[in-house]
């Protein structure tokens, strides 16, 4: 499979070249910021971003989705009908890719395979972009994630001067780029010099394999509560995080007619685990921030073989109280040295 | 990449054959189920230990033990009224369908009780799940496989023992050992009075050879450890079943996640091993 | 003296004294343009109260959760004070638990470090309504930043053209509930939303089930709301709802002659009953 090249200027025309046939989702800026969505007409894209605020988990999986209808009368249920048209995620992250990988592994890991996210998932193309610098609150380097490539994406752009370098990955990302003008050795080589110029800073936190030790020694260090004094639960963190999978399944009805749907959720709510006992595992704050970020680096990785954490940076973004996950982690690191 | 997997989420319709109310103050009914369609009864295999999930529609769903044996016909789900699905459940009448969808979870290690002494420590509406490999040992096919068997239950009242027309069964058997108990008497009680750690210790039973399996409230679950740990039962010899708030029961929504086990599919069956290396969450 | 050096010198003395347990206040965030609450409890750590005009939050939600710990001090903008007087007449915590550490506000800005708050740039109290200390001179601050004035916008609009704005807002809203989690008024033990016997609103994010959250939440507030803007800074997706709470003010005033959090002697807007209060809707 040989590399393409897209010139700047024809990308709109590229991309609407797309949208007969695929539902094409891309960032859009409205309001200030950018978000995945789906888009009519590729000039709606918006590439001059930091990554968008919300992560593009929901394109998969969904914040509300219909698990069946229901009809309590017949006691019929029907599953909701479903479009067809494969999807494209276009303009995606390094991080978001990432998060995308996590999710692939939780949502068709062990025995029961989610055939809600794996039937979106398997229809669907992934166009990577590289993230021109990270944000202020960025640390997907310390995770190692490369911002000029993913694996698994399709097909991975790296702009420079007027062009993107197309890197194609798989046969279904070969296909939509066929009639692209291949890459020259010249171009493969401007690219990676991009990608060393753009070497990532150096972090001051514990490195990963340390952490993971650090967060077995921390379970009961009181360090929790101390991070999670300003914390006002509002789990907000997880719902933008690319990685976190945690939802809720409830029922809605109004006269017979009705549905079942799965919603987001999150360890951050107060209530997630609460028992109708009124017995709750997890009453403290400084609990469930420790479930959060023990979920992340610890549990995630000990069940699927990665951290759930892509350094998105998102949670820290949004936290109403500016809980950055990169301080929690610095402070962790500082109780467990106090300690030994 | 475009073959569809079955969709887990979906609950199979039974129809409610029998409802026996448990309690005195009615709170804890039996349900009997049958399938409305066989295939799907063919297609739920299970083995003592497991849970299904429940689904009312328009209510939602709950995770309940599955109390009747493999060796019994029809499944069996002893369920006490707490909020909105349990609610909806007890307000159903015989003949009515209800949704459910599994099963789920570990199972009770069945090879590791092979040729033991079995001690069974059970309180309140924790003896539901235990009730299942109770029967499952008393069966007259597997029964052999076993040794002395031993049942400790206490319950709050008198009207709180749940299953009597069990509890009389094994009490009238010769092969079984069966012992109760209730914190407060009733007028016509004549039993034993006290709490089942109590009982427990009064019993002494010899770790030789013998797991303990034990299901009820944390406050007698934590004291019944302590007891059976002072007896001298190795923590791998004691078997005990977590209760966690769960959602799709099958390892995705996150909610019973306890360190890096997943109670819905990694449990709900723990040794006491297991536990002390668990973070106490539960 | 700048603000900030008068709170850390306050907080010293507060806690040098024993007159207080803990100074809530605002440390340095982790990004510029950032700050994060702090408590701090120990005289040696007040270098770490900093004041600039990127104190977004609101903390007088911590002090019911607190109140265990004994008098608490607070650094509280003249808009947070009025929060806490409402806390104060719905007995959540007691006058004399608090000392409030207040001064003249400049106003908040946001992220991008020229644009002012619309909550700021709206509001009239520059100055606290009560206070134990004051720091900053007392005056009127002139506020000259640009802001974007959403709210006229909104009521230059006709009502089909308001409904569809108010619609848009509601579909960018992800139901974290953040909003409501910072508003320290929002002290419910059980939020109505959050209730499952019975059930009053749909987990999912239908768009009605949004708007009853927030109108729900805007009906709760009605008069106790102290204008603060926290909630509307809390929201991650940036969801505008000024016009529903501009709109419950003004008829609080116009109809029950009702300002929140201005006089903690005075009875909460609605545990009192007026012979002349408006009752128009019972017809
Ligand atoms: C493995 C396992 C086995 C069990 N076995 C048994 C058994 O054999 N017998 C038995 O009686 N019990 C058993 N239980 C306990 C039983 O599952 C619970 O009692 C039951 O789930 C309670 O459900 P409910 O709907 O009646 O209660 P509720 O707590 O009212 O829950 C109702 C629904 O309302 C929703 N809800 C409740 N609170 C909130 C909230 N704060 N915010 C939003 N939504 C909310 C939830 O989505 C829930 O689905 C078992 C539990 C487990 C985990
Ligand atoms: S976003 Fe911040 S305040 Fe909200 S739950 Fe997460 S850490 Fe806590
Ligand atoms: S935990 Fe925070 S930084 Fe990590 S992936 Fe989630 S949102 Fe991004
Ligand atoms: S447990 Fe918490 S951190 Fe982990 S996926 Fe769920 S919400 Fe995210
Ligand atoms: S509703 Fe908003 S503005 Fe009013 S007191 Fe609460 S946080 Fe402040
Ligand atoms: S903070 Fe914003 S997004 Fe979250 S519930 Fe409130 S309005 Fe909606
Ligand atoms: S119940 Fe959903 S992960 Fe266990």
């Amino acid at each position: 499979m040989k590399d393409k090249i897209l010139l700047k200027e024809n990308l709109v025309s590229f991309g609407n070249s797309l949208i007969e046939q695929y539902r094409l989702i891309a960032p859009v800026k409205s309001n200030g910021f950018s978000l995945y969505k789906p888009v009519g007409n590729a000039s709606e894209i918006c590439l001059d971003y930091l990554r968008p605020l919300k992560s593009a988990k929901e394109i998969f999986f969904p914040q509300n989705e219909t698990l069946f209808f229901f009809n309590k009368k017949t006691q019929k249920i029907a599953e909701p009908a479903y479009d067809k048209k494969p999807t494209i995620l276009f303009g995606a992250v390094a991080c978001d890719l990432a998060g995308i990988a996590a999710q692939d592994r939780l949502f068709s890991a062990g025995a029961y395979l989610d055939s809600y996210y794996l039937k979106r998932r398997r229809n669907s193309i992934l166009i990577g972009m590289a993230c021109p610098e990270p944000g202020e609150m960025c640390f997907c380097g310390f995770f190692g994630i490369d911002r000029f490539a993913s694996d698994i994406a399709d097909l991975f752009f790296t702009p420079f001067s007027d062009k993107y370098y197309i890197k194609v990955n798989t046969e279904a990302g070969a296909r939509l780029v066929e009639s692209l003008p291949d890459a020259a050795a010249a171009d493969a080589k401007t690219v990676e010099r991009l990608r060393c110029e753009n070497a990532e800073p150096k972090w001051d936190i514990p490195p990963l394999d340390e952490l993971a030790r650090m967060l077995a020694e921390g379970f009961e260090a009181d360090v929790w509560d101390e991070i999670a004094q300003k914390c006002i639960g509002c789990a907000a963190c997880t719902f933008v995080c690319p990685t976190c999978h945690c939802f809720d399944i409830t029922d809605e009805a109004k006269g017979e007619i009705g549905r079942r749907v799965r919603t987001w959720d999150g360890c951050m709510f107060p209530k997630f685990t609460l028992h109708a006992s009124g017995h709750n595992p997890r009453t403290k704050g400084g609990q469930r921030m420790r479930q959060r970020i023990l979920h992340k680096f610890s549990y995630f990785k000990d069940n699927q073989g990665v951290v759930s954490c892509t350094g998105c940076g998102r949670c820290a973004e949004i936290c109403p109280v500016n809980v950055d996950i990169r301080e929690v982690l610095k402070q962790l690191g500082e109780a467990c040295e106090r300690k030994s | 990449m475009s073959e569809n997997p079955e969709n887990p989420y979906l609950p199979r319709p039974m129809r409610i054959v029998r409802i026996t109310v448990e309690s005195s103050t009615r709170d804890t009914r039996t349900f009997e189920l049958e399938w409305v369609n066989p295939e799907d009864g063919r297609a739920f295999l299970y083995l003592p230990g497991q849970f299904a999930e429940l689904s009312v529609l328009g209510s939602g769903e709950a995770p309940i033990s599955i109390t009747s044996s493999p060796t019994q016909p029809n499944l069996q789900f002893c369920i006490k009224r707490m909020g909105v699905v349990t609610t909806a459940i007890h307000y159903m009448k015989e003949g009515d369908t209800l949704g459910v969808r599994g099963p789920y979870g570990n199972t009770f290690p069945l090879d590791l009780f092979k040729g033991k002494n079995i001690l069974f420590i059970a309180g309140g509406i924790g003896l539901a799940p235990l009730r299942s490999v109770i029967n499952y040992m008393l069966d007259d096919s597997h029964r052999k496989d076993y040794k002395d068997i031993t049942i400790l239950y206490g319950a709050r009242t008198p009207g709180d023992l749940l299953f009597k027309y069990d509890l009389k069964a094994w009490g009238e058997r010769p092969d079984v050992a069966y012992l109760e108990t209730v914190d407060r008497a009733a007028a016509g009680y004549a039993g034993r009075v006290g709490f089942v750690p109590a009982l427990l210790d009064q019993t002494a039973p010899k770790p030789k050879d013998t797991v303990a399996i034990t299901c009820g409230p944390p406050i007698m679950i934590k004291y019944v450890l302590k007891s059976l740990t002072e007896l001298g039962f190795p923590p791998e010899m004691i078997i005990t079943t977590l209760e966690m708030r769960m959602k799709c029961g099958i390892g995705k929504c996150g909610r019973c996640n306890i360190g890096k086990y997943y109670v819905c599919i990694d449990g709900p069956v723990f040794s006491y091993a297991q536990l002390q290396k668990m973070p106490k969450e539960y | 003296m700048d603000i900030q050096s008068e709170i850390q010198k306050i907080a010293a003395r507060l806690l040098k004294n024993k007159e207080v347990a803990m100074v809530i206040g605002y440390g340095a965030g982790s990004a510029p343009n950032r700050t994060a609450p702090v408590f701090i409890d120990k005289e040696k750590d007040v270098g770490k109260l900093v004041f600039n005009r990127f104190c977004v939050n609101n903390l007088s939600l911590y002090l019911p959760r607190l109140k265990e710990k004994g008098k608490i001090a607070i650094v509280a903008k003249p808009c947070d004070v009025r929060t806490i007087v409402c806390l104060i007449q719905e007995k959540q915590i007691e006058r004399d638990k608090v000392h409030i550490i207040s001064f003249a506000c400049p106003g908040l800005l946001e992220k991008d470090g020229k644009t002012l708050f619309a909550s700021c740039a709206e509001c009239a109290v520059t100055l606290p309504p009560v206070y134990d200390t004051l720091s900053g001179e007392a005056k009127e601050m002139e506020r000259n930043e640009p802001f974007t004035d959403r709210v006229a916008d909104f009521f230059s609009k006709m009502p089909a053209e308001r409904w569809e704005m108010f619609k848009a807002e509601m579909e960018k809203c992800i139901r974290c509930y953040a909003c409501r989690n910072a508003c320290p008024m929002c002290y419910c033990e059980e939020c109505f939303v959050e209730r499952s016997l019975p059930r009053w609103i749909g987990e999912g994010s239908e768009v009605t089930d949004t708007m009853i959250f927030h109108i729900v939440r805007a009906i709760h507030t009605a008069g106790r709301c102290g204008e603060c803007g926290a909630c509307a800074r809390a929201c991650p997706m940036d969801v505008n709802l000024a016009p529903l709470a501009k709109q419950i003010r003004e008829d609080m005033l116009n109809l029950f002659h009702h300002q929140a959090g201005v006089d903690p002697n005075a009875p909460a807007a609605l545990e009192t009953f007026k012979p002349d209060d408006y009752n128009d809707f019972i017809k």
